[in-house]
């Protein structure tokens, strides 16, 4: 009875989550994007099999394992903008009131992530990906990969469902950030990051499909599985821990080095204003997350640099950390809701607030771009080929920037601080946001695809970059000088957009 | 000094405020009552910069909320209807923010966050997230917020509401001491005995206009012309008035009716 209404509880959360204009079109967009990559690559696999008559064995190993961790990401990315984290406290809140062993409450949410809206995306995703496994793989593999893409699909699930228990526990985000640092130092260092990824979820699903029923690959699964279901337990009795009183309440430290500081003032923005942005940008699990994954992500990119597409990785590389400030630029005073009125009250220009929040993003995307630029070095790649792709990532920063500058003030909307997953932006600004985000992305890979075909010589597409880098920074200029002038007349509105209780947003 | 002329502001066809005009004097307290939606927060927004009249003009201490922002706000210390706070930082993080852009030296600032929230009773709750405050704690720290630059005009919409009577009693005594120093202070609430307690000159809007204004005479001799008023409550016999003076208390005829 219990599991019956958990799930029920889910399909009607998701209901809601569809009747706001953002949640539909997100989770749509979404499932879209799954299905697409789903259905393209299974197209190109069957034409591949189709004509050679199998699959190249040494080929598909480096192909394939991206291709699972971009399913996993894109998964992941999936549970998130579904709203699974308030689905979960939902959930958690309501077994609060019933007197349920924590069994049967481990159960429901077991029910709810194996039977609730993301069977909507196993029918999106696993339908496409059946056909093409039934047509790849033998008999006896089909049963390993049907298994594989189960857990392919439970293990994002899984990572929310101990994420939003874990994540108010600081000790989880010193696990995360250790988890990454040892991924790039394994990367850097010692130029092998298989050591650690061949033992991640996602490559031993890869190995699953490509070795078949190996006993270590089902030990690795099956640790996995059994961890996952353990902590997920665990976490279910989780309270969070009270903060320890400091034994001084007031404390002057500003913590900011001298040098970033005049920089800052250099720039018009005092360091108050920048100390500020840091401050909430590090204690923001939504963006703390993104940053990492990442830095996961440009790990997993680097470490096969050489396999395939040199160029296209490496601008992939750089264009990681760029695209995960950009995606918080959009909408720069979302978590600030009713503290926006405080910049506004405060004897302080509002061009000054807006510099502080992009320069306090920037400072973040300069840490993930430098390991970036340290793992490019590592792996060997040239100087001049590693600058470019940081001009481009720059590039991407700018007009993200000048995008979201914009988007920030005529399409402001609240968001909770403490959510990690849903939608940060309204739909209109995550429309404006795709669109510009598009072009210039698009714009750069068809510059890499032209220059790794030779069908456009170096200089023609250095001199295309070029353009293409005038034109983000004559965009951030124009709207930088735009921006303090839009605030001051739209002020009431983002006003009263940014102090609504975020669940009413338009 | 506090002044707006003659303001006049639009919420799509619903005038908020149609003429309105106050003055707010050095050592003086204008406590602005009325009933839901009847303009106050629209005053006050526009007094604060946080929103445009359509026609009139504001300043405070001599400059324009909107045209001379920056100036104005250096002179002005304000408690809007919703508090203007950070939930992703602790209270102290929050205190020493907003004492530093107003350019508070750092060792006056720290004294004064330890003096103002530990007369509110605050201090325990200084080094946790204001996501985790009661609605009282979040009243009480933007209140303190607003108070750390010393600030000449003092502007507070509804700054009681969901705060204890202890932290009340002391956030009046605050308001006294800003006042006697010279500051001028605009007061709304829908508490009028506290408005009554605190202020010396008084406003009742409706509908977005000022239908009584006067200091504590003026009410004292208006409250005395009326028949249905209330002993000692001399502002809330006035406002009830001038806002429903043909109100009669209604008998529910659906619930709370004897069981038979």
């Amino acid at each position: 009875m219990l599991l019956r209404e958990a799930v029920k509880l889910d399909w009607r959360l998701l209901w809601h989550s569809l009747q706001q204009s953002s949640g539909g079109i997100w989770m749509v967009l979404a499932a879209l994007l799954l299905a697409a990559a789903t259905m393209g690559e299974s197209s190109v696999r069957l034409g591949e099999v189709l004509a050679s008559g199998q699959l190249p064995r040494t080929e598909a190993a480096a192909v394939i394992s991206m291709r699972a961790w971009a399913a996993f990401m894109a998964s992941f990315a999936f549970v998130l903008s579904t709203g699974e984290l308030p689905l979960v406290r939902h959930l958690l809140a309501d077994l609060a009131l019933r007197p349920v062993s924590r069994w049967r409450a481990f159960l429901a949410l077991q029910a709810v992530s194996l039977a609730g809206r993301h069977t909507l995306a196993a029918l999106t995703v696993g339908l496409p990906l059946l056909i093409l496994l039934a047509t790849w793989l033998d008999g006896q593999r089909l049963a390993a990969a049907l298994v594989a893409t189960l857990l392919l699909l439970r293990l994002p699930v899984a990572l929310s469902i101990i994420g939003s228990r874990l994540l108010s526990a600081s000790i989880a985000l010193a696990i995360a950030t250790a988890s990454a640092i040892l991924l790039i130092v394994v990367a850097l260092w010692f130029q092998a990051p298989d050591l650690l990824l061949a033992w991640l979820p996602p490559f031993l699903l890869v190995r699953l499909l490509l070795d078949g029923a190996s006993v270590t690959v089902w030990a690795g699964l099956g640790a996995w599985t059994l961890a996952l279901a353990v902590v997920e337990f665990w976490s279910m009795n989780l309270t969070q821990a009270p903060a320890t009183p400091r034994a001084r309440a007031v404390s002057s430290h500003l913590p900011i080095p001298g040098s970033v500081r005049r920089a800052a003032q250099m720039l018009g923005c005092p360091a108050v204003l920048l100390h500020g942005e840091l401050l909430r940008l590090s204690r923001w699990r939504r963006f703390y997350l993104s940053w990492l994954m990442g830095l996961f992500l440009m790990a997993i990119l680097g470490s096969r640099i050489h396999d395939y597409g040199e160029h296209v990785r490496l601008v992939l590389v750089t264009l990681v950390p760029a695209h995960v400030g950009a995606s918080t630029l959009a909408n720069l005073f979302a978590t600030d809701r009713g503290g926006f009125q405080a910049f506004l009250m405060a004897p302080i220009q509002m061009g000054a607030v807006v510099r502080a929040k992009v320069m306090a993003i920037l400072l973040v995307t300069i840490v993930a771009e430098l390991a970036g630029v340290a793992l490019l070095a590592a792996r060997g790649l040239p100087v001049t080929s590693i600058a470019a792709g940081v001009a481009l990532a720059a590039g991407l920063f700018a007009w993200s920037t000048a995008v979201g500058m914009m988007t920030s003030v005529l399409f402001p909307s609240p968001s909770d601080p403490a959510a990690v997953g849903g939608s940060l932006v309204n739909t209109s600004a995550a429309l404006v946001t795709l669109a510009g985000g598009a072009t210039y992305v698009g714009a750069v890979i068809g510059l890499v695809l032209l220059l790794d075909s030779g069908r456009w010589p170096v200089w023609a597409c250095a001199l295309a970059a070029v353009a293409l880098l005038a034109a983000a920074a004559c965009m951030l200029l124009a709207s930088s000088r735009r921006v303090t002038g839009l605030i001051n007349r739209r002020t009431e509105a983002m006003v009263f957009a940014l102090t609504a209780d975020p669940g009413t947003r338009a | 000094m506090i002044e707006a002329v003659n303001v006049h502001k639009k919420y799509g066809d619903v005038a908020a405020l149609s003429g309105v005009s106050i003055v707010v004097g050095a050592r003086e307290a204008l406590g602005l009552v009325g009933p839901n939606g009847a303009g106050k927060s629209s005053l006050l927004r526009i007094l604060c910069g946080l929103s445009r009249p359509e026609a009139g003009s504001a300043r405070l201490h001599g400059h324009d909320p909107i045209s001379q922002p920056v100036e104005a706000r250096r002179q002005a210390g304000c408690v809007p209807e919703h508090p203007p706070l950070f939930e992703l930082l602790t209270g102290n993080e929050q205190l020493m923010w907003a004492g530093r852009v107003h350019n508070v030296p750092e060792r006056e600032l720290v004294s004064r966050i330890e003096e103002l929230a530990g007369a509110l009773d605050l201090d325990d709750a200084l080094p946790r997230r204001i996501a985790g405050y009661s609605k009282g704690m979040r009243q009480k720290l933007a209140f303190v917020a607003a108070l750390l630059h010393d600030p000449k005009v003092l502007i507070l919409d509804e700054p009681f509401e969901g705060v204890d009577v202890v932290a009340v009693d002391t956030m009046k005594a605050i308001i006294r001491q800003f006042m006697d120093n010279g500051a001028a202070v605009l007061l709304s609430s829908h508490i009028l005995g506290l408005v009554e307690d605190v202020c010396s000159q008084f406003a009742v809007m409706n509908s977005g206009r000022i239908v009584f204004e006067g200091n504590r005479q003026m009410l004292a001799l208006e409250a005395a012309k009326l028949t249905t008023g209330t002993a000692g409550r001399q502002l809330e016999s006035v406002f009830l008035d001038r806002i429903a003076p043909n109100r009669v208390a209604q008998r529910l005829t659906t619930v709370a009716q004897p069981t038979t």
